[in-house]
């Protein structure tokens, strides 16, 4: 069964129609790689799988869950996906380890002591134990990054979500966080990345969708389509970007 | 003279300024605290709530402070609500503040990135959750140089409630020179420094607050 499926997604803001009908099915273990000119709706699909945005038409279910169900809590749905940002959106307020253990305490109820213990051993796995009582605004954006998404994998989430999560780096610090992406992959992590890097969607991606204007114009394998694109505007987008 | 100005002045400080004090911070706890609940319910973008709030907002900062006072004091009663001169004053000085309050607080909220509330729901967190957890926190701190501004405001305002018969500072002068006009100078330049030296250390204080918050 799959992660997280679409089916036949719709979703308007005002007159602008964002997604237009999309249908898309990310097994577990899977790295799906969005890529795609901006604008295209491709932020817009991750948000909907954790109700952050809500849909129009259609039907999202993640992990056994309908985010279109009323009967489904909040809290249940995005406790199965983490969320990772392109502005990292930590919490200036709170060091590294609090911002990691905020879910765990609030969410999942862990105590203090439980909590700290996990975030130590998300922020070892990130590289960021001696960091852990730093303050955002000590860090590198690289580290804020990392430290965000130590944060997402608090909840021990079903499904990681990243949005651009590179894109707002100097190039020289991408790959810091890229590595961590990379790890996560490799333990078989549930990932779906809105991403401009094309590298990593053709190394370690299983899965490319290439959306444009609110379709998926292409989908399928990333050596694949990479090497040899089917359709006019994936060949155009990718003899620009790469 | 000089006898008749100490005996004011004396007058002024032990009967006078704590009646100042008290109806310039009593106001000023119930702004923060009003200022607070409908700031925050601005934030839930609900729009009968928000009709509502703006509504209060609007009209409080739209009159006169004073028709406010004398509406509390002589209007009430003849709705049936009685009210003494202090709490009268109170309860204007206070609804004014609330409104001003509420602005301040709605701003602060807003002020705060979207994304910080987008990564908190994303983690799980409930609205109330986001709100105490991570906007308030934040948002606090930019607070606190208007809630200032508004607390001179309120002490400086305080002063109206002479109009109702409050007996502050302002009073207690008015009262003193109807014997002795020629104490209007010098009891006049007394309570200047009187009200210099309650809004000065609130200023320093703020200040402090606000370094050590950031």
């Amino acid at each position: 069964m799959s992660m997280v499926t679409m089916n036949h997604v719709r979703k308007a803001f005002g007159s602008n129609e964002v997604l237009k009908d999309i249908s898309l099915a990310v097994d577990p273990g899977e790295v799906c790689c969005i890529i795609g000119p901006s604008g295209s709706g491709k932020s817009t699909v991750l948000r909907c799988i954790n109700r952050l945005v809500s849909i129009d038409g259609g039907e999202v279910v993640v992990d056994g869950l309908s985010v279109t169900d009323p009967k489904v809590k909040d809290v249940d749905l995005r406790r199965r996906v983490g969320m990772v940002f392109q502005q990292f959106n930590l919490f200036p307020h709170m060091t590294a380890l609090q911002n990691v253990t905020l879910s765990p305490r609030k969410v999942r109820g862990l105590g203090a002591a439980e909590a700290d213990e996990l975030a130590m051993r998300l922020l070892a796995k990130v590289g960021l134990k001696e960091k852990a009582q730093q303050y955002p605004s000590q860090l590198s954006g690289g580290q804020q990054q990392r430290v965000a998404i130590a944060r997402a994998l608090a909840m021990e989430p079903k499904v990681m979500l990243f949005d651009e999560a590179t894109s707002a780096l100097d190039p020289e610090i991408t790959g810091e966080v890229l590595a961590v992406m990379r790890d996560l992959a490799a333990e078989h992590t549930t990932m779906i990345c809105v991403t401009h890097e094309m590298g990593f969607a053709r190394e370690v991606g299983t899965h490319l969708v290439f959306m444009d204007g609110g379709v998926i114009v292409e989908e399928g394998k990333p050596r694949a389509i990479f090497d040899n694109p089917q359709a006019q505007r994936t060949k155009a987008f990718l003899s620009k970007v790469l | 003279m000089n006898e008749h100005y100490l005996a004011a002045l004396r007058e002024v400080l032990v009967q006078g300024l704590p009646v100042t004090i008290k109806v310039s911070v009593a106001s000023i706890l119930i702004a923060i605290g009003g200022g607070l609940v409908l700031g925050v319910l601005r934030a839930l973008r609900n729009r009968a709530l928000d009709t509502i709030i703006i509504g209060y907002v609007e009209i409080l900062r739209g009159i006169p402070l004073l028709v406010l006072m004398f509406f509390v004091f002589f209007g009430l009663p003849q709705l049936g609500f009685h009210f003494l001169e202090v709490p009268s004053a109170i309860i204007a000085l206070g609804l004014w503040g609330a409104a001003n309050g509420a602005e301040i607080v709605r701003g602060a909220i807003f002020s705060i990135s979207a994304g910080q509330s987008e990564a908190g729901t994303a983690l799980g967190l409930n609205w109330l959750q986001v709100m105490v957890n991570v906007i308030l926190p934040q948002a606090v701190k930019r607070m606190i140089p208007p809630f200032m501004s508004l607390f001179v405001a309120t002490v400086e305002s305080s002063s109206l409630a002479a109009l109702i018969g409050v007996k502050d500072i302002v009073e207690i002068v008015r009262l003193r020179v109807e014997n002795d006009p020629s104490l209007w100078i010098p009891l006049l330049l007394s309570i200047l420094f009187i009200y210099f030296f309650i809004n000065y250390p609130v200023s320093i204080a703020s200040q402090r607050l606000e370094r050590r918050l950031t």
